[in-house]
């Protein structure tokens, strides 16, 4: 029988910093010591008041004027009297920031996606409560470098990392098996009709298929925790307590990825799969958008852009940061081709959905080429 | 040979990083140190720092911004320790805005008893409470204070019982006079 657990060690549990062994075992003490269970209790209290207080503290710092431009020349007149009066900027400095941009696009990409995810609702057969929610069409939403780094800051400010675990209770089954497979076992692994050419315009070849297999997502909402972190981040709208508890599954169905090879032994990538589905009952998908769009340091220009979709539930939503994705025709079909700025060519994307599949074409190609190979797979 | 549009676009990229950060560093700093002028001198030395020797991986560069910033601020609290205590924070200047709507009295009021409940914690429990809320784990609270790993928890969770304690402690004692 483990003894009681002190004060430095439960606090330490609530902070996510005991490790797995320690951590099972501290639970399977409280599930018998109604001791620990209240002074655990008491340490959440006292987290929740003081992290409330210190919030709305940072927020009324928050509020006093902040006049950079004065800042930036007292930094810059110190930086230049270090630098020996020289007015370049160090290699080091410039290669920081190039890298900084390529890692901020990237957090914010993940970001917008898991703020901004959504899909086109089809009612359930089955019960008029649930809610099948499938990617009826893609567009893009503009987004700045300055949005991302105005992102990326207020969640650093924030309480705690932004961490799943902040929100709820997360659990995958499934979808990690992946392997390459003929094309008859391609075929008989999807309900659709496979588009798999033997030969892509330009002297592209298929090489090989592979499958990964389907997975299933399941997100059970805490929303006491949620809310704490919703508080923490300044906002006002919090989620209402009837969704504390409420179980979202996401579907992520079988995915078929073909590999072609041409000219220069460049390779194109052909994805194609059903639309994941989002299982949600009811409305509490719209609370959970109304508490985010409520978020006060969402920039403007994107909570403006994300209010005026009217269509939210029907239109899955493509982040375009600094211009480098752009909305297309493909056959009729709306889709989006996803690109890096430069003349060189570099690893693209050109996405849509029809008919109920999501279809991808990825690698070194530019939008004529992609286009082309979409046509091709018509 | 450094080209121009390289030295354009630093030096604009440097900006627009200034521009994001500097706010929230300094409003962290403000939070840590109690002072508006402190924060900003430590925030200015930050940055020096990010441009003298930048980070080789930048992704996280918020989390090297709050780290530095908050270890320049550590040292620079150990050696001025009397001086901040006479100096007026600036959450009491933003908070002291004397007309206002009701709600806008309870906020001022709330943010007031923050602070003061904040003055009376030991120096080292209120820079814990305040990194840890900055978003900083266990390991680099440890690190920036020079405390054990250890025994962080345990500072954390007394931190805050006093801070609750005190808090109510003031609120009571001024709730008399509000009326």
């Amino acid at each position: 029988m483990v003894s009681c657990y002190d004060p430095g060690d439960l606090q330490a549990y609530l902070d996510g910093e005991l490790d797995c062994v320690v951590k099972a075992e501290l639970e399977k003490h409280l599930l018998h010591c109604g001791k620990c269970c209240r002074a655990l209790e008491q340490i959440r209290e006292n987290q929740s008041f003081a992290s409330t207080r210190l919030a709305g503290y940072m927020q009324a710092l928050a509020s006093a004027e902040f006049d950079t431009s004065q800042a930036w020349r007292r930094f810059n007149k110190k930086r230049l009297s270090t630098e020996k009066g020289s007015p370049l900027i160090k290699k080091g400095v410039l290669s920081m920031l190039a890298k900084y941009r390529a890692a901020a696009t990237a957090a914010a990409i993940m970001l917008a996606l898991a703020v901004t995810f959504s899909f086109g609702s089809v009612r359930s057969a089955a019960s008029d409560l649930l809610t099948i929610f499938r990617v009826e069409k893609v567009r893009t939403i503009n987004l700045t470098t300055s949005d991302l780094s105005q992102i990326e800051r207020a969640f650093r400010e924030g309480a705690g990392k932004v961490d799943i675990d902040n929100f709820g209770k997360l659990e995958f089954s499934g979808g990690n098996e992946s392997g390459k497979v003929t094309l008859e076992e391609a075929r008989g692994a999807v309900d659709f009709e496979l588009m798999l050419p033997d030969a892509l315009p330009g002297d592209y070849q298929l090489q090989e298929v592979h499958k990964y297999s389907a997975g299933h997502m399941e997100f059970t909402l805490d929303t006491s925790k949620t809310n704490q972190v919703l508080q923490s981040l300044g906002s006002e709208k919090l989620l209402p307590e009837e969704l504390n508890g409420r179980t979202f599954a996401v579907e992520a169905p079988v995915q078929i990825s073909a590999a072609y090879t041409g000219p220069g032994n460049q390779s194109v990538y052909i994805w194609q799969g059903r639309s994941p589905e989002l299982i949600a009952p009811g409305s509490d998908v719209n609370a959970i958008r109304d508490a985010l769009l409520a978020l006060p340091f969402l920039p403007e220009n994107l909570r403006a852009q994300l209010a005026s979709i009217n269509d939210w539930e029907h239109t899955f939503l493509i982040p375009n940061v600094g211009g480098s994705s752009r909305e297309v025709d493909v056959n009729g079909v709306p889709g989006v081709f996803i690109g890096q700025n430069g003349s060189e060519k570099q690893t693209s994307c050109l996405i849509w959905q029809k008919a109920g599949v999501v279809y991808a074409v990825s690698g070194r190609v530019d939008p004529g080429q992609a286009l082309q190979f979409a046509a091709a797979l018509d | 040979m450094p080209t121009i549009t390289g030295q354009v676009a630093g030096q604009t990229g440097f900006r627009e990083l200034f521009d994001s950060y500097y706010p929230v560093i300094c409003r962290q700093l403000t939070c840590l140190l109690g002072s508006r002028a402190a924060a900003e001198d430590v925030a200015q030395e930050t940055f020096i720092k990010l441009y003298q020797s930048p980070p080789r991986e930048p992704s996280n560069l918020g989390g090297w911004l709050t780290r530095v910033s908050a270890n320049l601020a550590y040292n620079h609290l150990r050696s001025e320790k009397s001086r901040r205590r006479r100096e007026i924070s600036s959450a009491q200047h933003a908070a002291g805005r004397e007309t206002g709507p009701e709600e806008e009295l309870l906020r001022v009021e709330e943010v007031a008893f923050t602070r003061q409940a904040l003055e009376l914690l030991p120096e080292r429990d209120r820079a814990c409470l305040l990194l840890k809320f900055s978003g900083m784990n266990y390991a680099e609270i440890a690190r920036v204070t020079g405390i054990k790993e250890n025994s962080v928890g345990t500072i954390l969770a007394r931190a805050r019982a006093k801070f609750k304690r005190e808090y109510i402690r003031i609120k009571g004692s001024d709730d008399g006079v509000l009326l």
